[in-house]
């Protein structure tokens, strides 16, 4: 297998044609996790068992705002198999969870509000999973009804009930202003003004949500999958009551999170049922509940202005989005605060003003999602700017060029770029090498089709905005001079521990396949923070850096009196440590690890980094959100079926700069990815919510895209190093999802004639617009 | 909760054993029963597998006919030399029903009996004027398969009843059959709607015709009045785009989850004139 993959490493890399100075960075490496996934080794949460464990499973609520005024558990008590029921009383600590803020209780208690559908009044443990199941059905419970609130509109009413004790029904308001933009629009010559509305997205993961608890009378260990174990750890010993050193969280093999597996899921109940019981607990969510409860991408309703002169310069910007977030927090103020900053795309606009509700409702709740606000902006934005460009008579892609940051630009939020912009380049790649792929004119395939080619772009903010998000590192080097490193970066299938693996062997100058990684585990490794806002290349790679290159000052300690030469004078070349001035001489990284315990040191390294922001000031928004950007621009080129209103997307060709590409054959399959998740988007993907309930939990309701949906991929890796990045090294998990809907829509509008600004772009919706245009055969 | 099963091994072993309850659900292939016991939409008392009796699951060439057991597969149904040869439109319905997995799976004769008024391979069925052979408690009966949906769910089958296979007419020279369907995306898709059309050429003439949709009604549905305009009319584009307005303007649909009454409406047209054209053309290829 080894052979084969270092063939494949060599062929992407010069398919890419990407630098190639260094020894592992930028090879396609085999990852360090697919050998025991395709073998069927991996061990996912519902794959633990233990002889005595016991299961649960949770009663929810029916309501949908209602005041919980009694819980009736005793036939379910009385039930053969059942252990116990746990309900808040069980809950020791604060019985409220969230990753933001804390508003989501474990258990509701009884004299408290049940927020949503599905709220969780109790859990049943019991022997097996079919018993819990059972006796879940059998618990009641009395409540008061309150009248649901199941629209932004009704939220934000002024005679609105409110759903929190507060003022207001939203989690957070976030504006930036920048410039004048009133006034610059009273210069613009052209101004396209248009209203967006994206719907419910579904993270879709393969694996839906399990873990498996075990108390051993002192320390708590959870298996679970998870995006970030640290603060899973933290939020669980606030409502478990117990330090966190007692608890340690250990991430099980995670199939897929794309920001659904940050919020706790399962975590708290078999922690509890753990405890109470002293027995093992394990619980398992199937997909019907995973699709109803875990969080959503946020629908957004978008009124964005943009303004122009009669040459295409963009001068003004103006947007005014409400997200509803649902009943708890989550991260919908984060995701809507990332909104605002990145609402105008990736140019350079004077004036910009951008406000953004989280707004709270009794619907299931939103949060985290690849592309975190930024798709559904890019949809109507990058709809907006190609409308400009036909406006003032210029070619869509020169018009992004003639407005795109260069180095030195300033951000809405008033940051000045430093480096690592990567824009012109992807809308260069794509105006020269989009047409060998896709013809700028050409027939469609059937004289009731039309084709079109669309573009857009998009910016990417790599990190939390504008708060620290730092990441910690464990580099050692063990004595035959085989290297473990230990990161709290949770690898959910995107690559982080081969990623890191490649930057330490770069550091160290030893062969990949001698690092080995142990990560997320909360009682072994560092806080890495959040597997989200394609953040760990960046972050987590840079703590690797650093703490690789501390061990590598040991190891070089070492090497300078093996060699009797000043550590100044030892360079590292072919795993090898020699002496620049007597390069004859040389010694391996195992002479130096041993060396090091002659000399009584332990050849260890650790470190941690921050990307280098501000927190944003409230009122306009100002101050530095992320360390670095990525970029990207994407082609699409569609045909539609003008009597069925099918979209039948052929190829796409995408341009992204990654920074420096750690990793090509891995980007490659997060675009490709992306890219899928984009299209989903796009055409197909809608979760629907009836009276505060998602009627769409099943794959047989809520469509994927399919093989035979997705279409031909062109993958085009841009190197515009940033000068934070581990090697110049950026992101592009989410990065890949961001521009495809909106690429999408803009090659429906280049066959049709016809824009579209509700997602997502099904035959009903394009088929009902292109009747009402007057186009539909 | 719990039910009774059996896995009679012949024929006679099941008639002799048939429950006439209420609550006696036969066991086919499970991709509708099994998902439906398990969302609790519905609790059997006794489930009856048919899947150990060999007979039902043969397709048998029966000179103008095709005889197609209960439990054949849809993968059995797309493969078969036989059903390619003589009604390849069978053959495209059944290999457009879900996925591979449940193709594997799945059986013709549990198609019909869940009466799901988008089931793929009904209208290919009905317009191959398929017959349905029923066995009982109270003996056996052969009822036309237009005549046996009632409703989503609900057949004309009576308590004790189970189907044994479905008769089919062989596609003749000089006769030509289509199977069109809109999914809302290219694999493993649940028709948002679809249609069949069989019809028999004389010359340049429709001689006769039959067409059935799905998903545009509580069942899936012939329209014989239709079928009677067309009877007759010189072949041309336009009158296939004339059956097409007529079908459409014969259709009541409705909107559910996955599509509108509108999209129903405004899309029948065009799969039964692309039914229709498909259908003429290889009548033609056949002559």
């Amino acid at each position: 297998m080894g052979t084969i993959m270092v063939e494949d490493k060599i062929a992407v890399t010069e398919k890419y044609k990407l630098g190639n100075k260094y020894h592992v960075l930028g090879k396609s490496v085999p990852k360090k996790d697919v050998l025991n996934k395709v073998l069927g080794k991996s061990k996912f949460g519902a794959d633990y068992y233990a002889d005595n464990m016991v299961h649960c499973k949770l009663t929810r609520s029916k309501h949908s705002y209602a005041i919980l005024r009694s819980i009736d558990a005793s036939k379910a008590l009385a039930y053969p198999g059942v252990v116990t029921v746990l309900t808040y009383e069980n809950v020791p600590g604060l019985n409220r969870q969230g990753e933001l803020i804390k508003d989501e209780p474990v258990l509701v208690r009884i004299g408290e509000k049940i927020r949503k559908k599905g709220d969780p009044i109790a859990c049943v443990v019991a022997e097996t999973a079919k018993i819990a199941e059972e006796a879940a059905k059998l618990i009641t419970y009395e409540a008061d009804e309150l009248q649901p609130i199941l629209t932004v509109e009704d939220a934000l009413a002024p005679d609105a009930d409110m759903i929190y004790d507060n003022d207001h029904n939203y989690f957070i308001k976030r504006v930036v202003v920048h410039g004048d933009v009133d006034e610059a629009f009273k210069k613009c010559d052209i101004i396209v003004e248009n209203d967006y509305k994206t719907q419910i997205q579904e993270h879709a993961y393969i694996e839906p949500e399990g873990g498996f608890a075990v108390y051993d009378g002192e320390v708590l260990t959870i298996y679970a999958c998870s995006q970030n174990v640290h603060l899973d750890a933290l939020d669980l010993a606030e409502n478990l009551e117990i330090p966190m050193n007692k608890l340690r969280v250990v991430q099980s093999t995670t199939g897929g999170g794309f920001g659904g597996k940050l919020d706790l899921t399962v975590q708290p109940y078999i922690a509890l049922a753990a405890m109470k019981t002293g027995r093992p607990a394990k619980m398992v969510f199937d997909r019907k509940e995973s699709m109803k409860y875990s969080v959503k991408r946020h629908p957004f309703d978008i009124h964005v202005k943009t303004g122009a002169d009669k040459t295409g310069k963009i001068i003004a910007f103006d947007c005014l989005v409400y997200g509803d977030s649902g009943a708890y927090a989550s991260l919908g103020p984060a995701t809507l605060t990332r909104t605002a900053t990145q609402s105008a795309g990736p140019y350079e606009i004077d004036n910009v003003r951008a406000i953004t509700y989280a707004v709270t409702t009794n619907n299931p709740q939103a949060g985290a999602m690849r592309g975190f606000g930024v798709p559904q902006m890019a949809f109507a934005v990058e709809q907006n700017l190609t409308e400009l460009a036909e406006k003032v008579g210029i070619d869509p892609i020169q018009l992004r060029k003639n407005n795109a940051y260069q180095v030195g630009s300033v951000t809405p939020t008033g940051q000045v770029l430093q480096s690592g912009v990567g824009i012109t380049k992807t809308l260069e790649a794509i105006e020269k090498e989009g047409p060998k792929y896709i013809a700028p004119k050409k027939e469609a395939s059937k004289p009731y089709k039309k084709r079109g080619v669309g573009v857009a772009s998009m910016w990417y903010g790599i990190g939390n905005t504008g708060f620290p998000n730092p990441s910690g590192a464990f580099v050692e080097v063990l004595m035959d001079g085989t290297v473990h490193v230990k990161i709290g970066a949770a690898d959910i299938g995107q690559g982080s521990d081969t990623t890191m693996c490649q930057i330490v062997a770069e550091v160290l100058g030893v062969p990949y396949q001698d690092v080995r990684i142990t990560s997320a585990d909360t009682g072994l490794t560092p806080d890495g923070g959040a597997s989200s806002a394609s953040r760990q290349t960046y972050v987590s790679g840079n703590a690797c850096r650093l703490a690789a290159e501390s061990v590598k000052q040991s190891i070089i300690r070492a090497a300078s009196v093996l060699l009797d030469a000043d550590p100044d004078d030892v360079g590292t070349e072919n795993y090898c440590y020699f002496a620049k001035s007597n390069p004859e001489k040389k010694v391996t990284i195992k002479d130096c690890a041993c060396k090091c315990h002659h000399m009584g040191i332990v050849p260890l390294g650790h470190g941690y980094y921050n990307p280098p922001t501000t927190l944003l000031n409230m009122k306009d928004g100002q101050g530095i959100p992320y360390g670095c950007y990525a970029y990207a621009t994407q082609m699409a080129e569609i045909e539609v079926d003008m009597r069925t209103g099918h979209i039948d997307v052929l190829q796409i060709v995408a341009a992204h700069d990654v920074g420096t590409a750690v990793n090509p054959i891995n980007i490659e399959a997060q675009i490709q990815g992306g890219c899928t998740m984009g299209l989903g988007l796009g055409l197909m993907e809608e979760i629907v919510i009836e009276n505060g309930e998602v009627v769409t939990p099943s794959f047989a309701s809520y469509m994927i895209p399919t093989a035979l949906d997705v279409p031909i991929y062109h993958s085009i890796i841009i190197e515009e190093p940033d000068i934070n990045g581990p090697f110049g090294a950026k992101g592009v998990g989410e990065p890949s999802l961001i521009p495809t809907a909106a690429a999408i829509a803009n090659a429906l509008y280049d066959a049709t004639g016809v824009r579209i600004k509700r997602l997502p772009l099904t035959p009903e919706n394009v088929l009902a617009e292109l009747k009402k245009a007057g186009k539909a055969l | 909760m719990g039910f009774h099963y059996n896995a009679p091994a012949s024929m006679s072993e099941l008639l002799s054993g048939i429950k006439n309850a209420d609550n006696c659900y036969f066991l086919a292939g499970g991709t509708d029963l099994v998902v439906k016991i398990k969302e609790g939409l519905i609790a059997p008392e006794f489930v009856v597998d048919l899947g150990k009796i060999k007979e039902l699951r043969e397709i048998a060439d029966a000179g103008l006919v095709i005889i197609i057991g209960a439990t054949v597969t849809h993968s059995q149904l797309q493969k078969s030399p036989l059903i390619k040869k003589y009604a390849a439109v069978l053959a495209s319905a059944a290999g457009q029903v879900g996925s591979p997995q449940i193709r594997n799976v799945g059986t013709v004769g549990g198609n019909i009996c869940n009466a799901s008024p988008v089931a793929d391979t009904s209208p290919a069925l009905l317009v191959l004027d398929g017959v349905v052979e029923v066995k009982g408690v109270n003996g056996n009966r052969n009822i036309p398969l237009k005549d046996f949906f009632v409703r989503p769910a609900v057949t004309v089958l009576e308590k004790g009843e189970f189907v044994t296979s479905i008769y089919i007419k062989k596609v003749q020279p000089g006769e030509g059959a289509s199977f069109q369907k809109i999914g809302k995306r290219k694999a493993l898709a649940i028709s948002v709607t679809n249609a069949a059309v069989w019809l028999k050429k004389d010359g340049d003439k429709i001689a006769d015709i039959r067409i059935a949709l799905g998903a545009v009604a509580a069942k899936t549905i012939r329209i014989p009045a239709v079928e009677d305009q067309l009877k007759g009319l010189v072949f041309d584009q336009s009158v296939a785009s004339k059956a097409g307005e007529l079908a459409k303007a014969s259709v009541k649909p409705i909107t559910d989850l996955r599509s509108t009454a509108d999209y129903r409406a405004d899309v029948v047209d065009v799969i039964v004139e692309q039914a229709m054209c498909e259908a003429w053309a290889q009548a033609k290829g056949g002559n």
